[in-house]
């Protein structure tokens, strides 16, 4: 129960101007054929030949154009699934490492629960509290510091769009961006094509991030929930103070970074409108900036 | 008057009471109940019958999911178990809100529009309202403010008739607000708003909104 005209065929179309303007020059020259090669001399046969010639020309260019077009949208597909791939893959790493973090930790802590008991055993409570303070309650520190909530992500069910939000949120914290992470119940994107979802989510964190980034103290929250039977999706971020003309931002190369950017609104807005189902609320207070997505059940 | 209700383990008792009072609350309740309603349930409970209530939850940094309490049930703030040094002044941080939002909502009853989406109302002054656009896509409208651009499922014809003469159809797809116009271009048939912001005027509307303009001013 997609609402959308299926993406091959609408790219597929994109490729009919260039077929109309082949069109035209053929039949411009066609006529210019028909009327010149009367003047100058030509025989029936030979205008009528010409003619045949370029029909045929027509025909193979068009075929020529389309197979073009097809094969470019094919690579660009290819192109984004290894992407997505590459993603998992990163994704894959990091909750790997965080598993073998937490072995290691099950490992220490007989360790200490031994240490600890013969200390209780021998009713030595400042040996205790020196061993506590010194050994064991920093190691707690140093066990949640690299963890930000890339679990949570575990509630999302679709692959594509796990892959690429983690990718953007490692990306983010690498960048020192606290990061807040809320996604309480398992999610089931149903209404919307899970590709130009992902599309837009990244449009959204890209923002977010570029943004929070320019702060002393850059925030960057995802939410997703269920709402009855709609999908929401919340992401907000803090931004240095100033005035945004919210239609600004969504217009075609209008980026803060310079020129030649900007495209990301944009598409995003593109994609939105397609759907009769998703609606978004763009709104800041303050110095936060939200994105807010709703996909509702058709 | 605001009564305020503390929940950490009888969540029906407090039903009953809020039931019986009319008067707007500010509800400390604690996420995890261990009881059959956990304090999510019981915060949408409190919600129907409170509207205009104030809802604080309690809970532990793991459970923390501050985003998703506002959104479910518009929650005020949160208070954490695990800080218990933190607690006092967050008790009064919260009063102190609870206090100034009572009293301002009480002292101006703005006109205002509310966007219906399921059980959520996001409501907005219409002083604040600068247009409403139908967008690319014919089942939707958005409604333009200075902090604010959201979409809903509607028809301009349909929320025309809501507002009052502030508002002017000025084109098929446009309804603004002429108190946040800023200036007219004739020719171009262009309204620039406060915020810079543009809509399109129609010329046949163009004659209806310099007369009323003209009486109104």
């Amino acid at each position: 129960m997609i609402k959308k005209k299926s993406s091959f065929i609408s790219h597929t179309a994109e490729a009919l101007p260039l077929i109309g303007i082949n069109l035209l020059i053929c039949v411009i020259i066609f006529v210019f054929n028909v009327v010149m090669g009367q003047r100058v001399g030509y025989t029936p046969q030979i205008i009528i030949f010409n003619c045949a010639l370029f029909v045929l020309y027509f025909i193979i260019s068009t075929i020529m154009i389309v197979s073009i077009f097809k094969a470019y949208i094919v690579k660009a597909e290819t192109t984004r699934k290894q992407e997505s791939l590459d993603n998992l893959m990163e994704y894959t790493s990091q909750i790997e490492s965080m598993y073998s973090d937490l072995r290691s930790f099950k490992h220490d802590y007989t360790n200490i629960m031994l240490s600890m008991a013969e200390c209780i055993n021998e009713r030595d409570l400042t040996g205790l509290e020196k061993h506590f303070s010194e050994n064991i309650f920093p190691l707690g520190k140093e066990l949640t510091q690299g963890d930000f909530q890339l679990n949570r992500l575990i509630n999302i069910h679709s692959p594509e769009l796990k892959s690429l939000v983690s990718a953007k949120l490692i990306y983010a914290h690498e960048l020192s961006i606290d990061i807040n992470v809320e996604i309480t119940e398992p999610v089931e994107i149903v209404f919307m094509d899970i590709i130009d979802l992902s599309r837009i989510i990244g449009v959204f964190l890209d923002n977010a991030i570029e943004a929070a980034r320019e702060t002393l103290n850059p925030t960057l929250s995802f939410t997703m929930l269920n709402n009855h039977d709609s999908i929401v999706m919340i992401i907000s971020n803090n931004f240095i103070t100033k005035e945004i003309n919210l239609d600004e931002i969504n217009k075609l190369s209008v980026s803060s970074k310079g020129s030649g950017r900007g495209i990301g609104l944009f598409n995003a807005h593109k994609i939105i409108s397609h759907y009769d189902n998703v609606i978004l609320d763009t709104h800041y207070k303050d110095n936060v900036f939200t994105q807010n997505l709703e996909i509702l059940a058709s | 008057m605001i009564n305020v209700y503390i929940c950490e383990d009888n969540p029906h008792r407090i039903l009953d009471s809020v039931k019986q009072n009319d008067t707007v609350g500010l509800y400390f309740l604690d996420i995890d109940l261990k009881t059959d309603m956990n304090g999510m349930v019981l915060a949408r409970e409190l919600r129907k019958l409170d509207p205009r209530g104030f809802i604080v939850f309690i809970t532990s940094h793991s459970e923390l999911s501050f985003v998703t309490f506002n959104f479910k049930v518009e929650a005020l703030d949160y208070i954490l178990k695990d800080e218990p040094g933190k607690l006092q002044s967050k008790i009064r941080e919260c009063i102190f809100n609870v206090n100034e939002k009572h009293t301002s909502f009480n002292n101006k009853i703005q006109k205002n529009f509310v966007i219906k989406i399921k059980d959520r109302s996001i409501v907005v002054d219409y002083q604040d309202i600068l247009f409403f656009e139908t967008s690319s896509n014919i089942h939707k409208v958005i409604l333009h403010s200075k902090e604010r651009k959201i979409e809903f499922i509607a028809k301009l014809k349909d929320i025309e008739v809501q507002l009052d003469n502030r508002f002017y159809r000025c084109h098929r797809s446009y309804l603004v607000n002429k108190d946040n116009i800023k200036e007219i271009d004739s020719a171009a048939h262009i309204i620039t708003m406060n915020n810079g912001s543009t809509c399109l005027i129609s010329s046949r509307m163009m004659k209806g909104l310099k007369a009323s303009l003209t009486v109104s001013r």
